[in-house]
C-alpha cells in the first residue's frame, strides 16, 4: 500500500550511477511531494568512511532514504551490495515518518531493489552493523 | 464542485476509525480525531404521538401502530437514563456485525460532528486485519449506494499504525477492548496468516474488576443515578440519596454505566508488575486510593497488580506469548526485521506498566541473538487514535489521492473492486 508520491528523474539517475559504481551513495528526501536527492557522495575514499560522513549529514528529526553501494567481506570473499535504507528516527513528526515509510515500497520498486533496511536510531548506524542486516536480507 | 476530486490540499477527506469502545471520526490533516463516539447505540421505542393524515389505509394489513425506533448515540444521550432504551454493540470480533446500527452512527456522525453532505467528502476506513471480503464489500457499497461519497479507501489499521512510526516492517502489537493482537506487517502489507488473536483485552480487564469489587462488596451505582452524596471516612459505607426515577432502567443500559465505573477504577487505579506477580513484591508498592460515585474511598494494594496479570500470566493468550507466536509464525529471515520493530497500540496498551511488562516478557521470549526494540508512544493520543492519526496523514498526501476507489469505478466495476484497490 502506497502513498503514490513520485520519483524525480534525478533520484533515478542517483541510482544509476551508484549501481555502475560512478557514485559511492545519495541521500534522497521528499520535497514538495516529490522524492528528489539531497546529497551525493562519490567513492573517493573507502566505503565505510564515506558511510561514516553520510551519517554525519543525518538529522536527527527528519526522516530521509539512504541509497549506498555497501563493501564488504563475507567468509573472506569480498562483495558489494547497493541497498536503500529508510532513515525514521523516533523523534521524527508523525507526518514525516508516515509520508516517508508508506513511499519505500514504491522507491524500491522503481528501482528494482529487493529490500528496505529500517534505521531508526542513531545507534543503529554503526558500518558493521547495517552491513550485516544488508548481507543477510540479501537475494 | 467541480475538478475538486483530485486537487490539492482542500480535498476535505474524512478519516472514520471504527472499533469496539468507540468510533473515531474526523478530518484528513488533523492531529486528533474531531469526535469519539462509544461504541453502543441505544434503541428505544419511538412513543412520540404521531400526527396521521386524514386519509384511511385500506389494506387492513397496514398498521399505522407500527413501532417506530428512536436511536440515542454519543456520551450525552447514553448516560442519562431513559425508560425501554436498551443498549446495543454494533461491533462483533474486530468487524461491523449490526449494520442497521452501524449507518445510524454513520448518519450521526455526518449529521452533527462533520456537519456536511456525505457526498462532498472522500472518506478513508480503517479495518482490522482479519476483516472478511464479505463485510469489506458490504461497506463499500453502503458508502458508495446509501452516502454517495466520491472516493472512498480501506486500510488496515496495523498498516497505519507502523507507518505512523516510521517503519514499513513491523510488528504490530494492539491492544483494545475486546482483544489483543499481535499482527506482522512487511513493507505495508499485513501478512493475515501470521496473524494471532487474544480475547484478553480491555473488557475483560474490567470483568474482573467488577468482579473483584463485588466481591469485596463494594457498592458501584454510577454517577447518573445519584442525586447527592456525602463525604465519609476510608472504608466508611457510602452515604448517599439515589435519583427518584418514575422508571426502572434497562438491564443493558445498568451494565453499561456500571461498565463505566469500574473502566474508571480500571484506568486510575490497575497496574502491570515489572515481573511475573508475587504477593510480597507488590504489598512493597505504595497504595492507590480511589473514589467510587457513591462516596466510597479505599486504598488498594496487591489487587491491583493481581488483576492486570491476567492480561500476562496466561500461557496461550497472554501478550508475551501472543507476540511471540506471531513472529514466529513468519519466515525467519524477518524475524530480526520484526523483533527491532515492535510497535505497541491500542487503548488498553495504556494501563500503566503494560509496556515495560511486555518488553519484559518478549525479550525472555526472542530467540538469544535478535535484537529487540518496541516502540510505544507516550502520548494518549498517538495510543488510542493512533491508527486515526496514520489515516489522516495518509488520507492528506496529495498524490494519494489518485489511488482511492471513486465512484465511477464503483459504477463501472462494482463493489468486488475494492478488493483490487485496497489489498
Amino acid at each position: 500500500m502506497a502513498s503514490g508520491i513520485p520519483i524525480s528523474d534525478e533520484s533515478y539517475n542517483a541510482y544509476e550511477r551508484v549501481k555502475n559504481r560512478n557514485l559511492r551513495g545519495a541521500i534522497l528526501k521528499i520535497e514538495n511531494n516529490e522524492i528528489v536527492v539531497e546529497e551525493l557522495f562519490d567513492n573517493s575514499s573507502s566505503s565505510e568512511s564515506t558511510w561514516e560522513n553520510l551519517c554525519s549529514r543525518l538529522k536527527s528529526k527528519e526522516c530521509r532514504y539512504i541509497l549506498y553501494d555497501f563493501e564488504f567481506t563475507v567468509a573472506s570473499s569480498k562483495r558489494s551490495k547497493v541497498s536503500l535504507a529508510l532513515w525514521a528516527p523516533d523523534t521524527a513528526s508523525v507526518k514525516d515518518k508516515m509520508l516517508s515509510a508508506s513511499s519505500a515500497e514504491a522507491l524500491k520498486n522503481k528501482f528494482g531493489l529487493s529490500v528496505v533496511t529500517q534505521v531508526n536510531c542513531p545507534s543503529a548506524l554503526g558500518y558493521s552493523e547495517i552491513v550485516q542486516e544488508v548481507g543477510k536480507r540479501s537475494s | 464542485m467541480s475538478g475538486m476530486l483530485y486537487g490539492g490540499d482542500e480535498i476535505g477527506a474524512l478519516v472514520f476509525d471504527p472499533g469496539h469502545h468507540s468510533l473515531r471520526v474526523g478530518y484528513a490533516q488533523e492531529d486528533t480525531p474531531k469526535a469519539e463516539i462509544p461504541a453502543v447505540v441505544g434503541v428505544a421505542p419511538d412513543d412520540t404521538p404521531k400526527i396521521e393524515p386524514e386519509v384511511k389505509a385500506e389494506d387492513g394489513n397496514v398498521s399505522s401502530t407500527a413501532p417506530a425506533w428512536k436511536y440515542y448515540i454519543d456520551t450525552t444521550f447514553l448516560h442519562t437514563p431513559r425508560p425501554s432504551m436498551e443498549l446495543h454493540s454494533y461491533m462483533k470480533d474486530g468487524m461491523i456485525e449490526n449494520w442497521d446500527l452501524f449507518e445510524k452512527m454513520v448518519d450521526y456522525s455526518y449529521d452533527k460532528i462533520i456537519q456536511s453532505e456525505s457526498q462532498y467528502h472522500p472518506i478513508l476506513f480503517s479495518e482490522c486485519p482479519w476483516n472478511l471480503r464479505q463485510k469489506r464489500e458490504k461497506l463499500t457499497e453502503i458508502m458508495f449506494e446509501k452516502y454517495k461519497v466520491p472516493a472512498f479507501f480501506l486500510v488496515k489499521n496495523a498498516a497505519l499504525a507502523a507507518f505512523a512510526n516510521g517503519r514499513a516492517t513491523a510488528l504490530v502489537i494492539d491492544s483494545g477492548a475486546t482483544h489483543t493482537s499481535a499482527v506482522p506487517v512487511l513493507d505495508g502489507y499485513v501478512i493475515t496468516n501470521a496473524v494471532v488473536k487474544s480475547p484478553l483485552g480491555g473488557d475483560y480487564l474490567i470483568l474482573k474488576a467488577r468482579e473483584m469489587l463485588e466481591h469485596i462488596g463494594i457498592d458501584l451505582t454510577p454517577a447518573a443515578l445519584i442525586a447527592s452524596k456525602e463525604v465519609v471516612r476510608d472504608k466508611d459505607k457510602p452515604k448517599y440519596t439515589k435519583k427518584k426515577l418514575p422508571f426502572q432502567p434497562t438491564n443493558s443500559w445498568m451494565a453499561y454505566m456500571i461498565k463505566r465505573t469500574v473502566q474508571d477504577f480500571q484506568q486510575s487505579v490497575i497496574q502491570v508488575s515489572e515481573s511475573p506477580f508475587d504477593e510480597r513484591i507488590a504489598a512493597g508498592f505504595p497504595t492507590v486510593q480511589h473514589e467510587f460515585p457513591t462516596g466510597y474511598r479505599q486504598d488498594f494494594g496487591p489487587e491491583r497488580f493481581k488483576l492486570a496479570e491476567v492480561l500476562f500470566d496466561h500461557a496461550m493468550l497472554g501478550a508475551g506469548h501472543i507476540a511471540a507466536t506471531s513472529a514466529g509464525m513468519c519466515d525467519v529471515d524477518i524475524r530480526p526485521a520484526l523483533y527491532s520493530s515492535v510497535v505497541l497500540t491500542g487503548g488498553n496498551s495504556l494501563v500503566q506498566g503494560f509496556s515495560d511488562r511486555l518488553s519484559r516478557d518478549l525479550s525472555s521470549r526472542t530467540p538469544g541473538s535478535l535484537r529487540l526494540k518496541m516502540i510505544a508512544a507516550n502520548g494518549t493520543v498517538e495510543r488510542r487514535f493512533g491508527a486515526w492519526v496514520g489515516g489522516s496523514i495518509l488520507a492528506s498526501i496529495g498524490t494519494f489521492q489518485q489511488m482511492w476507489m471513486s465512484m465511477q469505478e464503483y459504477q463501472e466495476a462494482g463493489k468486488a473492486q475494492i478488493d483490487r484497490k485496497c489489498p
